[in-house]
């Protein structure tokens, strides 16, 4: 009987010992201890062979359950011991989740360039090139060609910017000729024109000068988007038709676009065009000065004048041109009041797009 | 242009609400800026088109309301007709003493001179109605005789002047240019010195007043004028406008000649003054109306066809219809295929076949043209472009903001950066007009534009700045005649690259964040390696300055500004700024990605730290070292940069962390230990360094 009793007390040793076990570590010791190869139990098991023929089936089975409990309770308890490491680790890791997060610094695109490119960009997937031209720019390119002679009531000495040099009525090939700050972006059209074969489709972005001292609404330097469609059978229709989805691209679809007609030495017909009110949607308040309406753009079908300075035949080609001032659609778009802000450049108004 | 409704229904009647006419007015052209009650009436605050002399008169704005209202049915076009007032002058037999002469010398600058005696007249204030309508219509009342004169310009268009003809010497008016040396006291008491430019109204001693520009006070009508000289008169257009701008006088007047008052209108306006006068202060118009016409204005004919119409709008309109609406403008038109236009002289803007479209478009009404979308065939941005929105997109992510500064500059700014007078940086083209001294020339650099920008922000109270500004520069550089427009990608980098954080510290933005923000920027627009030679510039920090090159050509510069600059403005230190030439950087950028095998072995890693002069240079060692290293040294990457206690003085220790590999096998030990090995007796043999341990 003594191997069994040796079984039987090995038993109730390793139960103590496992239910004392704390790591890991020491449980593995403990599962080698007993049943390793080298094992307390496994060289009892060993030891069954000795045993009279009788005696081995009653101490080989109380053998095997002890081997088969001891298994379990070694699985057990590593199961135990395992969900209490990770409970541990998660409760070490645990930390104050509402830290503000590290930041990779990102910079920003001043809100003139962001506008300009938004309008490019609706341009672009209507088919239209962009086109540019220079910010000094001839008196013939800036005025003679557009449909804007010597003494025409539109030219004013008071808004230009002259360029230091001889002045002369400026003929396209004549540098001696005058120069200016160009006052609009409409030179480009004439540029245009001269270099391209009709069909044109072009947006012409860039800054533009005015002899403004700068208050909330002037400034001596401003940005403006100029468009230009010389094509086949392009009629009034289609400047209306195109900057209507414009508008509703830029304001939403749910403000009204109204044309009304007005001058420009380089458009006939020409028109202003508005768009209703965000704030009243046309029914008149404070912030659209009771109109309703505010004005966004200015637009008309190319003088035949501009066409033929542009080397086109006014007969068989018609176009449509507008212009629009970036600065005045951010301000409209975002209500800044001021169009010094967009030029004083104070980091906490870049910040803000 | 001021127009009192219940004055305008003088001249027309109409049905509809000031408000619904101010609709109307706006829709077909004519904007109506606001809508004014006044007293017992409402004011209609109208901009007029320069193309649109005409309607700088109550009946020119009445016949563009009849011509509006008309077109719309529910006004009812019988409502709406213009009415121009009867006039007869009661006119009274020759008086002895009264015997007028006029003389035009330059029929081009004057082609119709008209006049009227009135004598016997009372001067005193004019009546109630008339003084509301003036004030109504903004012009300040100040007695019969110029109320009228006033009153019947704002009626007709046509500006009139009266003279007390007792201080107008002999009564002999001399229409001529001024005299060199000649002046005139105007009425507003300022004397103004005239050229030969200058049309005046004379008498046989001195010039009287500015024509159609402005009276003079010798001549004025005051509270004992008895005898009045009443003038009429068509000027020349772009005269008046040059004279006004020399003598820097703008007048109702004036403004009204500069932009074309219909010289067949000169003698209506003349007769209706005369009446009003003598039936407001007395008298009677005494001798026949003088009329010197010499050079008649007569309508023309401007022809139409139907076919370009809808063809310009885009809308089916017929002929008939498009004569219908010249109609109601007054403008007598006939259809014979095409539509022949009889343009009277009150409509100067009417010249060719594009201006009778557009009558015909606003009358018909803009909201009556159908909205079609027309498309390109091709679009985007140029190359140049993309490459900018590209720039642009790698600084933002690199932390940097936009800024966009004026395109000025002043010669101070470049003083105070120290610029020698030879700098090319000088060679600026200069404005004839410029706003302030500060904003006189065109910008060569945007550095002073940069440093501005700091400033204002350092005195608001934001320190931390990494600012860029995409924009052109103007070079203008002998013998072009028009300045180069350089587009230049600029920056500028002071104060903190990070503030202090729960999980570190604040570090302050120094020269290395900079050429590392444009080491990124040449990785992305593939401008290959960026490469920095030590260059002194004026105003620059020479110790800290470099020519920035792509593939060996200089394309802008990397620099902090000098300490001494930075004390004398005020500014924090340092301030580091670039600026580089966007053509030129274009020029050697490559956006086409390459495609390299994925390493298929694992590479072996060393360190290697080495003790060298101070004065070697990194990219130089750098390049030593991968000369030396070959094909099979992947990368050679610095991590350390120390000189101080352990390392010997005037010496500093470089550490770089080296990967080697070969494409096709595992390399051995040994293989890495020779290329290693090869390294470092390299460096040795360039620098005398040695190998720190």
């Amino acid at each position: 009987m003594g191997l069994q009793q040796d079984i039987e007390e090995l038993r109730e040793g390793a139960r103590k010992t496992l239910s004392d076990t704390q790591s890991l570590e020491d449980l593995d010791k403990v599962r080698v201890d007993l049943l390793g190869r080298k094992g307390k139990l496994t060289s009892m098991l060993k030891m069954l062979s000795s045993l009279p023929e009788a005696e081995r089936p009653v101490v080989g089975k109380v053998a095997n359950e002890v081997r088969d409990e001891l298994e379990r309770l070694i699985r057990e308890r590593k199961k135990v011991m395992s969900e209490q490491v990770v409970a541990d680790k998660i409760e070490e890791d645990k930390t104050d989740i509402t830290l503000p997060g590290r930041h990779v610094r990102l910079g920003s695109k001043h809100l003139i360039s962001q506008i300009s490119e938004e309008i490019m960009d609706f341009f672009s997937c209507l088919g239209y090139g962009v086109a540019e031209g220079p910010e000094i720019e001839s008196d013939y390119y800036n005025f003679e060609a557009l449909n804007i002679p010597a003494d025409h009531p539109a030219r004013s000495l008071m808004d230009t910017f002259y360029v230091s040099g001889k002045h002369g009525e400026g003929a396209p090939d004549d540098l001696s000729g005058g120069f200016v700050l160009r006052t609009h972006t409409s030179p480009v059209q004439v540029r245009v024109m001269e270099k391209t074969e009709p069909p044109v489709y072009i947006i012409a972005p860039g800054k533009a000068y005015r002899r403004d001292v700068a208050d909330p609404t002037h400034s001596p330097m401003f940005h403006q988007v100029e468009g230009l469609v010389v094509d086949e059978g392009i009629s009034f229709a289609d400047l209306k038709g195109t900057l209507e989805a414009f508008l509703h691209a830029m304001f939403g679809s749910e403000r009204k676009v109204r044309f009304r007609p007005h001058y420009f030495p380089f458009t006939e017909p020409s028109a202003e065009v508005d768009v209703s009110c965000g704030v009243c949607l046309g029914e008149g308040c404070r912030s659209c000065g009771g109109k309703g309406w505010l004005e966004i753009l200015g637009a008309g079908m190319v003088h035949p004048n501009v066409l033929e300075a542009g080397g086109v035949d006014s007969e068989e080609w018609t176009g449509f041109a507008f212009g629009m001032g970036v600065e005045r659609i951010a301000m409209l778009k975002y209500g800044i009041t001021d169009i010094r802000t967009f030029f004083e450049n104070d980091v906490r108004f870049l910040e803000q797009f | 242009m001021r127009v009192p409704i219940k004055w305008l229904k003088e001249y027309v009647s109409f049905s509809v609400s000031a408000a619904e006419l101010a609709e109307k007015l706006t829709m077909t052209g004519t904007a109506v800026e606001a809508v004014e009650p006044v007293k017992d009436d409402t004011v209609l605050e109208l901009e007029i088109t320069p193309n649109r002399p005409d309607c700088l008169g109550m009946i020119g704005v009445a016949r563009e309301v009849a011509a509006v209202l008309s077109r719309d049915e529910t006004s009812g076009a019988a409502q709406a007709t213009l009415k121009k007032p009867e006039v007869s002058v009661s006119e009274g037999p020759p008086v002895p003493g009264v015997d007028v002469s006029v003389k035009v010398d330059d029929p081009e600058l004057c082609p119709r001179y008209a006049a009227r005696v009135i004598v016997d007249v009372t001067v005193g204030d004019a009546p109630g109605w008339m003084r509301d309508r003036l004030k109504a219509a903004g012009v300040r009342s100040l007695n019969n005789l110029v109320d009228v004169t006033n009153y019947v310009m704002l009626e007709t268009g046509q500006p009139l002047h009266a003279f007390d003809l007792d201080r107008v010497k002999n009564q002999a008016i001399n229409v001529r240019r001024a005299n060199a040396g000649e002046a005139l006291v105007t009425l507003d008491g300022v004397t103004r010195r005239l050229t030969q430019d200058m049309l005046v109204i004379a008498d046989d001693a001195e010039p009287l007043a500015l024509g159609g520009i402005m009276g003079g006070g010798s001549s004025e009508v005051s509270a004992g004028t008895k005898r009045v000289l009443l003038e009429s008169a068509h000027f020349e257009p772009k005269n008046i406008m040059r004279s006004s701008r020399t003598v820097g006088l703008m007048t109702e007047s004036s403004t009204r000649f500069e932009k074309g008052v219909d010289p067949n209108g000169v003698r209506y306006a003349l007769d209706r003054a005369a009446a009003l006068m003598t039936e407001l202060a007395g008298g009677s118009a005494v001798q026949g109306p003088i009329d010197d016409y010499q050079r008649k204005a007569d309508p023309k004919l401007v022809s139409l066809r139907p076919d370009r119409v809808s063809q310009v709008l885009g809308v089916e309109l017929g002929a008939d219809d498009m004569v219908k609406i010249f109609t109601t403008l007054e403008l007598p038109a006939k259809e014979n295929g095409t539509i022949s236009v009889e343009i009277p002289t009150f409509r100067p803007d009417l010249n060719s076949e594009i201006d009778l479209i557009e009558e015909v478009a606003r009358v018909h009404g803009y909201g009556q043209i159908d909205s079609r979308v027309c498309r390109g065939k091709q679009g985007g941005l140029t190359n140049a472009q993309a490459f900018e929105h590209r720039v642009k997109d790698t600084l933002v992510s690199a932390g940097m903001r936009e800024v966009i500064n004026y395109s000025f500059m002043g010669s101070e700014q470049l003083d105070r950066l120290t610029l020698p007078d030879d700098s090319p940086l000088r060679a600026a083209s200069r404005l004839e007009n410029p706003l302030t001294e500060e904003q006189a020339l065109m910008r060569t650099t945007t550095l002073p534009a940069m440093i501005e920008t700091v400033k204002l922000n350092v005195q608001r109270g934001a320190h931390d700045l990494q600012l860029f500004e995409v924009g052109r520069v103007f070079l203008a550089e002998e013998p072009e005649p028009v300045p180069e427009e350089r587009v230049v990608v600029a920056g500028v980098l002071t104060g903190r690259w990070r503030q202090n954080e729960w999980y570190g510290e604040a570090k302050a933005t120094d020269f290395f964040d900079a050429k590392g923000v444009l080491e990124q920027l040449f990785s992305s627009v593939g401008a290959g390696k960026l490469a920095l030679d030590r260059r002194e510039f004026p105003g620059l920090h020479p110790g800290r300055t470099g020519a920035v090159s792509a593939n060996g050509e200089p394309v802008g510069l990397l620099a902090e500004l000098r300490p001494d600059v930075l004390v004398a403005q005020a500014l924090p230190n340092p301030v580091v700024f670039f600026e580089l030439d966007l053509r030129k950087l274009r020029a050697h950028s490559d956006s086409g990605a390459t495609f390299r095998e994925l390493p298929r072995f694992p590479g072996v890693t060393l360190d290697l730290a080495v003790v060298i002069d101070e004065e070697a240079l990194a990219a130089e060692v750098a390049a030593a070292i991968h000369e030396s290293g070959g094909a099979l040294l992947e990368t050679a990457h610095l991590f350390d940069h120390y000189s101080g206690k352990q390392i010997p003085a005037g010496k500093k220790s470089l550490a770089y962390g080296l990967l080697f590999r070969h494409p096709h096998r595992t390399l051995s030990e040994a293989e890495v230990k020779e290329v290693y090995d090869k390294i470092v007796r390299s460096l040795r043999k360039s620098f005398g360094a040695e190998v720190r341990t």
